[in-house]
């Protein structure tokens, strides 16, 4: 009994600590993001690394929501004889829920991932105790460009995925289905408000955040040779993955 | 030049240096010897502060770097260049671009210089035609070479070398020793080499401190070391089975 308790608040202990580590980590990061000498170029490449070279996963994952609801939301619509209405159902799905959070759990598994096992194998083959011993702060030249480059790039990935999962959307509601043109977007000019976008927005930038927080801190953290880089990938995009849904709800709440 | 007083260091239950103290003289090449598992790249990541140890001091220059962090100890750490056991190349950059790395982040040269001096540099350590070459398509001699020319090229005035040949043919340890003694010649740095390759490292060392359990046992010139009384020190150097020492 004694030794289930202990284990307990071993484990509770633990978890406090690395919670804390984040944390430190994050707000480190952070305040280095603002302290020059600003590395645009790292930057630049960080945001052409999460971003461009996701594009082609994020357009085709657009493109099928997009298509998928409009088939689904089509079919709903139609028993209730409000078809007229598809539109505007496409764009609120996608720009307030849907745009977002896949958006997010793609980069996860495509950027974060590299960016956890990038990181990790600097961490085991001592490049990170090089920049440190360069008198360069890893955290300054390896994660603030990181987290930034995750808050700048995922809104705009998101807008991507809304833009095109709309076309998605009209490709089968119009096209296909016959929904009329001027309806599809008619409806949804007069529905689709600011506030929704900014709900996309601020929620995209939230999920941005964690991605390149997580990722980085298992990455910084990793222990244990290759198969320390191994589960410090597993474990960021399982985390980031989970965060992503949790903090979506709560932001869904509260926004 | 570095003062190590006193220094001990645990991880978890396990005690690593119990009570260290070592001199280092300006100019001089310092090899640490042991066996594997005494401590030896444990001490020299506390010399340069990437560990901080439970108790005890390290002067670099009558500066304690154990009490210190952040740019005051950046400040300390630009005077040091270290040659990583693995040799740490960024392995996403060209040799030149990592040996023209710190010179990049850490000076206002212009590219045009910064360019003369790496090409300088990698002449000097015999790679003058590889800079476009990445990490991953070099042997392990050259992957060395590389992180001497990176470690020598913002010219510090002290370099650690952990185990720099580790995992060579026999004629590449020498290659690499006869570097290390041409480049401390031609640059005057000081060095502190941490090291297995016995006796070879006994042709370029100063002075050599032998490092067993946690403790450094013996501290003289080669020729002092090499006529130890001292059992252990006798094994050690033979790389006998009979001895103080049970191999495993």
């Amino acid at each position: 009994m004694l030794g289930l308790v202990e284990n307990l608040g071993r484990t509770v202990i633990s978890w406090i600590a690395g919670m804390g580590r984040m944390l430190i980590l994050l707000v480190t990061a952070l305040l280095w993001a603002f302290v020059p000498p600003f590395r645009l170029r790292r930057l630049t490449r960080q945001i052409h690394f999460m971003g461009w070279r996701s594009m082609l996963v994020v357009v085709l994952t657009g493109a099928f929501t997009g298509m998928v609801l409009g088939l689904q939301g089509y079919y709903t619509l139609s028993k209730f004889g409000a078809t007229a209405l598809l539109g505007p159902a496409v764009a609120l799905s996608l720009i307030r829920e849907i745009g977002p959070v896949l958006c997010a759990l793609v980069v996860t598994g495509r950027a974060g991932s590299a960016m956890a096992a990038e990181i990790g194998i600097m961490r085991i083959t001592d490049q990170i105790d090089v920049l440190s011993v360069m008198a360069l702060n890893p955290v300054k030249y390896l994660i603030s460009p990181n987290i930034l480059a995750g808050v700048i790039t995922l809104p705009l990935l998101s807008a991507i995925v809304d833009v095109v999962g709309i076309y998605g959307g009209y490709l089968v509601g119009v096209q296909l289905l016959g929904v009329g043109q001027g309806v599809y977007f008619g409806e949804m000019q007069g529905v689709l408000g600011i506030r929704d976008i900014s709900i996309g927005f601020w929620k995209s930038v939230s999920f941005g955040l964690i991605i390149s927080w997580v990722c980085c801190y298992k990455g910084f953290y990793t222990q244990f040779g290759a198969e320390g880089v191994s589960r410090a990938t597993t474990e960021a995009v399982v985390m980031s993955s989970v965060w992503i849904l949790i903090c979506d709800y709560f932001l869904t709440s509260v926004l | 030049m570095i003062r190590v007083i006193d220094v001990h260091q645990s991880f978890g239950s396990q005690q690593v240096l119990r009570g260290i103290n070592l001199r280092v003289q300006k100019g001089e090449i310092l090899a640490i010897i042991g066996r594997s598992g005494s401590g030896k790249t444990v001490l020299l990541r506390h010399i340069i502060g990437l560990v901080r140890p439970n108790r005890g001091q390290i002067l670099i220059e009558e500066t304690d770097i154990t009490q210190l962090s952040g740019r005051r100890l950046d400040r300390v750490r630009e005077r040091f260049g270290m040659l990583f056991q693995g040799g740490a190349l960024f392995d996403s950059m060209t040799v030149f671009d990592n040996v023209a790395f710190p010179l990049r982040e850490k000076t206002d040269l212009p590219p045009s210089e910064i360019a003369a001096q790496v090409q300088k540099m990698l002449e000097n350590v015999g790679l003058g035609e590889m800079g476009y070459k990445f990490p991953a398509e070099l042997s392990g001699g050259m992957k060395k070479r590389t992180a001497l020319a990176r470690a020598l090229v913002t010219n510090p005035s002290i370099i650690l070398f952990d185990e720099p040949t580790t995992g060579l043919d026999p004629i590449l340890v020498h290659a690499i020793h006869q570097l290390i003694q041409e480049t401390h010649d031609t640059f005057g740095y000081t060095a502190v080499i941490v090291s297995h390759e016995i006796p070879e490292v006994f042709d370029i060392a100063t002075r050599v401190a032998v490092i067993h359990e946690g403790r450094i046992i013996a501290e003289g010139t080669p020729e002092m070391i090499l006529k130890s009384p001292d059992p252990f020190i006798q094994q050690f150097i033979s790389g006998s089975l009979e001895g103080p020492v049970r191999p495993l």
